[in-house]
């Protein structure tokens, strides 16, 4: 006796599993993309960066110390550090709504030799955010943090290190 | 002889299923990565980053052809598009929707699409940079 398979019928079985694979591609394509596309863009990086430039031309520019910030005699303005946000031009409110300060900037000025005393600090923004930069990295933390540093002279040739700290926090608009 | 006819019809239906699947899938790709609200977004980011980068007296003059081409389709006026007031930029491509982004940079940024020679606009917006 000969036993005849017909193969057409086996043909659309494995039709229909060949199907049924594709709708586990397409939902998982869906699903890539959705969570790609879903998730904001964080640009505090880049923003945290550009603070940091923003407050460095601030303080000098042109080779030279902002003389509003430091006199010819090399003494460091009261008056500066009190108005340092608007010295610089720095608008960290969002008017008309009752929300915390997004932002946090410090310059720290120390001499040269002088590695950890602070000659002189200027600071402005919500202060809640600064222990964050501390945390250990390989925690999740919520704000992002970006330090400069760079060497400048002044009219009497003594060397600061200024050390510019930025905080972005702006968590709702870049973090999902 | 009847077998290969059948064959191949089942073949031919098969592999037009299948492209209709690509096709499907591709489009919704596209359809996804020019999306209303990551438009909104992405610009109203960008636009912020370019007003903190900038200084008193700067132009600015930035491509929205893109945000132009949606506006028109959703019947949504351009020169709606882009609101700057009280250091937040705005950007909106329909009424009900919007995305509003801070910008830390004290300055005032006065912008407005650029019109063409045919009382429309060329999709490109000018945006001023002014001391306070």
């Amino acid at each position: 006796m000969k036993f005849t398979i017909n193969k057409r019928g086996g043909d659309k079985v494995i039709s229909v599993y060949w199907f049924f694979v594709l709708i586990l591609i397409a939902g998982g394509v869906i699903l890539m993309v959705n969570t790609f596309y879903g998730a904001p863009y964080d640009i505090r990086d880049l923003e945290g960066e550009v603070l940091a430039s923003h407050v460095a031309d601030c303080i000098y520019s042109g080779g030279k110390m902002n003389p509003l910030l430091v006199s010819p005699q090399g003494v460091f303005k009261q008056e500066f550090q009190d108005n340092f946000l608007e010295r610089c031009d720095l608008n960290f409110d969002k008017q008309g709504e009752f929300e915390e300060i997004q932002y946090y900037v410090k310059v720290s000025f120390l001499e040269r030799g002088e590695k950890n005393q602070n000659r002189f600090v200027l600071e402005g923004g919500n202060t809640n955010w600064v222990n964050d930069c501390v945390i250990d990295t390989t925690k999740k933390r919520f704000t992002k943090c970006v330090q400069k540093e760079f060497w400048v002279l002044n009219e009497n040739d003594r060397a600061y290190l200024v050390k510019i700290d930025t905080v972005i926090g702006k968590v709702e608009e870049n973090v999902k | 002889m009847k077998k290969k006819g059948e064959v191949l019809i089942e073949n031919v239906v098969f592999i037009i299923l299948n492209l209709i699947f690509l096709t499907i899938l591709i489009l919704f790709l596209l359809k996804q990565g020019t999306g209303v609200v990551l438009m909104e977004r992405a610009h109203a980011k960008q636009i912020s980053l370019l007003i903190d980068s900038a200084k008193p007296g700067m132009t600015l003059k930035v491509n929205l052809e893109k945000l132009y081409d949606i506006s028109k389709e959703k019947n949504f006026p351009f020169d709606e598009t882009i609101k700057i007031e009280n250091n937040i930029v705005t950007v909106k491509l329909d009424p009900e929707g919007g995305f509003s982004y801070h910008y830390f940079n004290d300055v005032i940024a006065n912008a407005y699409p650029e019109p063409d020679n045919e009382g429309g606009y060329t999709g490109m917006y000018i945006i001023k940079i002014l001391k306070k």
